[in-house]
């Protein structure tokens, strides 16, 4: 019996078994990497679908606070123009006999502004207009009006 | 070479691979045929199951006056809706009743009732449902309105009691409705909005005239929904991009409006009458700024409507309508050179016989210029003009002025009035018809033909609409203006009659009560008996229509009263003071300063 050859084929064998094993190793190793990767991605897809879950919540109770304060603003407009109408103010006058009355017509006076020549002009050029008046027409028609006078 | 224990195996997963591969190949074309081919199909099925189809409205179009008050809005309102499937135990149940007896004044038994009746299960095609012994399969309802309209602040309310006491079930539904911020104002004009299947349909009036622009469009979406029928929050769903109504802004100038309601209302109390009714109109523009008449109603509140107070009397109603007619007719004359303003005309101490019938004046006076037979009102004055006009003339000249027409204001329905063609009178119907009778006019033609006189003989036509606005866009659409008709030869024309209509406000004539202070007013007084079947009745319309001031017109105003009750029933004495109250008041308003007048002092 030769003593080394069966020594070498059981080395061959022990060298054969480890370099098997090895190969295992590296396929489990990569086959972990791969399904650690498609776990990750999951958690990730997971993770930020909920934060769009939850953004789109708050977006959808923000929305409704606007909308409910849109209804708000529209039923206090509603609520001044019914206040502010000439037959409620009429009303009240009468209701607390305030003795109040239109303005006679020499009361009143009005000013008109007349921004035509204003278009394009500097805030300079508006001052040296204000100063010189036969510059600009319209220094002119606010120089003409009177003050704005209410006598009582 | 294999050894034999290694060609078993081989064979062994030959024949495994020969199954395996038809079975695998059968699933991936199975696959194929369901994932791919019959998709759309299965999908169709699915979404059936999963989704619904939600409508939704967008909010009908406002209405404003010119400088953007609001004249009809539209109003949030809140409604308590009971869902019963919430309400798993009786206590939840009488918890939600209690409530709305407490605080909404409800029935409690009546609530009860309501949240614990069944409803009938269908299925898709809306075929009932029944369970193995036949009867119908009956589940709570998941949608029990409760309340009627409720405030938001009565909302705030309700909400912090329902979730201190826990209750379950009870939810809000936010919808809108039209509400009417100025009460009655322009109420028989704007007319109102009926709710009819979850939209709000228009009756009559603007709102009616005005649909294509104030009704919205509605969208419709699919939406998931769960087991129980209810949209899912976070579910799949398309947008419902709804688009609102347009706004539309009328020519009507609110506080103008206001003043001719106010003083229209004190008219209507004092002289009883049927019915009063004001135009105010812009001659330069032909826009109308003030329309008004009683009886009128409030649609915040519905139990005011009644027939007498929806109908449009100034668009609708005919009158025959007196001497307000007659500076038409003179304005032919002088226009065309048949007479002058000095022209003397024989008013034959008022009674004359013309074609074997009496015609009689209200003041008797003899032979004096056509100025005075303006100014006195005479209609055998009158008469005779209009017979030296021929009754071609007379026809043609009223149809130039626009009566027997529709003005082209946008409301329904617009009488033509009556204006027979020459063919169809008999003989002395040329000798009625400039006096005012034998014709029938609306308030609105009148008021129209009034503006060309106002306005150098400029007919135009009348504008109610002035511009709609896209709510969203916010792009805005003016009306066009139409190019006016001149109803005049003669361009000197206008002053000899405008000098001759002041002359009726003036000293001696028949509406010294529409005179207003530093003001020279042009106008003419009516005074026309209401013709009734059977007859002419013994009630009269009472008008006056004039332009303030008469050399450069701000507006334009007619006030009638029908059928005054009390001391008079002439124009000059019951709608002359209208006339002058509104005037003045306006005349404030747009801060038209008083103009001097030259007093004629009598015999100096």
């Amino acid at each position: 019996m030769n003593i080394q050859t069966t020594q070498m084929k059981m080395q061959k064998k022990q060298i054969k078994e480890h370099s098997d094993w090895s190969i295992y190793c590296r396929i489990i190793l990569k086959l972990i990497m791969f399904l650690l990767a498609v776990f990750a991605v999951a958690n990730s897809y997971i993770y930020l679908n909920q934060q769009i879950q939850n953004i789109e919540r708050d977006n959808t109770k923000i929305t409704r606070k606007i909308e409910n304060i849109d209804r708000e603003i529209k039923s206090l407009q509603n609520s001044y123009e019914n206040a502010s109408s000439r037959s409620m103010i009429d009303r009240q006058i009468a209701r607390f006999n305030l003795k109040l009355r239109e303005a006679d017509h020499s009361q009143i006076k009005k000013i008109s502004l007349n921004d035509g020549n204003l278009s394009g002009s500097s805030l300079a050029d508006v001052g040296e207009t204000l100063q010189n008046p036969e510059h600009s027409n319209y220094r002119r028609d606010v120089a003409d009006a009177e003050p704005h006078v209410t006598r009582h | 070479m294999l050894s034999s224990n290694e060609k078993i195996k081989f064979r062994i997963l030959l024949s495994v691979f020969a199954i395996m591969i038809p079975c695998l190949i059968y699933i991936i074309c199975g696959l194929y045929h369901l994932q791919i081919t019959e998709h759309e199909k299965y999908l169709l099925l699915a979404k059936r199951t999963y989704t619904a189809t939600l409508k939704r409205d967008g909010k009908r179009g406002e209405i404003f006056s010119n400088d953007k008050f609001t004249l009809i809005a539209n109003h949030p309102y809140v409604r308590l809706i009971a869902d019963a499937t919430h309400m798993e135990i009786a206590e939840h149940e009488q918890k939600a009743a209690r409530l709305c007896a407490d605080k909404l004044q409800m029935d409690y038994n009546g609530v009860l009732k309501k949240i614990r009746r069944k409803i009938i299960v269908r299925d898709r095609n809306g075929k009932e449902k029944r369970d193995s012994n036949g009867n119908l399969q009956l589940r709570k309802a998941p949608y029990i309105p409760l309340s009627r309209e409720l405030s938001l602040s009565q909302k705030a309310e309700l909400e912090k009691i329902i979730d201190e006491q826990n209750i379950k079930g009870l939810y809000f539904e936010h919808a809108y409705k039209r509400y009417y911020p100025k009460g009655s104002m322009l109420a028989p004009i704007l007319g109102f909005t009926i709710y009819n299947n979850g939209r709000e349909t228009p009756s009559f009036g603007i709102e009616k005239a005005m649909e294509k622009y104030l009704s919205p469009e509605s969208a419709k979406a699919l939406v998931e929904i769960s087991r129980d029928g209810r949209k899912l929050i976070h579910g799949l769903s398309e947008d419902l991009s709804v688009k609102d109504g347009k706004n539309v802004y009328l020519t009507i100038r609110e506080p103008i409006q206001a003043i001719v309601e106010d003083e229209i209302e004190k008219a209507f109390v004092e002289w009883k009458a049927k019915a009063v009714y004001a135009v105010l109109l812009d001659p330069k523009t032909g826009n109308i700024w003030a329309m008004a008449q009683r009886p009128t109603f409030d649609p915040n509140n519905r139990k005011t409507i009644t027939a007498e107070s929806t109908r449009p009397r100034i668009i609708a109603d005919v009158m025959e309508p007196g001497s307000i007619i007659k500076p038409f007719s003179v304005a032919f004359a002088v226009d065309n050179n048949i007479v002058t303003p000095d022209t003397i005309i024989d008013c034959e101490n008022g009674y004359w016989i013309y074609r074997g019938k009496p015609l009689t004046d209200s003041h008797r006076i003899g032979k004096v210029s056509v100025t005075e037979v303006i100014k006195q009102s005479s209609n055998i004055g009158t008469a005779k003009i209009g017979i030296m006009m021929g009754a071609n003339n007379v026809y043609n000249n009223l149809r130039k002025f626009g009566f027997g027409q529709k003005t082209g204001i946008p409301l329904s329905p617009e009488s033509n009035g009556i204006l027979n063609h020459p063919s169809k009178w008999d003989g002395l119907t040329i000798s009625r018809v400039p006096m005012g009778y034998a014709l029938n006019v609306t308030p609105i033609q009148m008021v129209r033909a009034y503006g060309a006189l106002a306005d150098h003989g400029n007919l135009r036509k009348i504008r109610l609409i002035d511009r709609i606005e896209d709510t969203e866009t916010k792009e805005v659409t003016v009306m066009p203006y139409e190019p006016p008709v001149q109803v005049f030869k003669n361009p000197e024309t206008w002053d000899k009659i405008v000098t001759m209509m002041a002359q009726v406000t003036g000293p001696g004539g028949t509406a010294r009560q529409a005179a207003v202070k530093g003001y020279e007013v042009a106008g003419k007084t009516g005074t026309s008996r209401k013709y009734s079947a059977g007859g002419y009745s013994r009630q009269y319309f009472a008008s006056f229509v004039g332009f303030v001031p008469a050399h450069d017109p701000a507006f334009v105003l007619l006030v009638t009263v029908d059928a005054p009750k009390g001391r008079s029933y002439y124009g000059g004495t019951v709608s002359g003071p209208v006339f002058r109250a509104i005037a003045e008041r306006t005349l404030k308003y747009l801060n038209i300063a008083p103009t001097v007048v030259k007093e004629e002092k009598k015999g100096k």
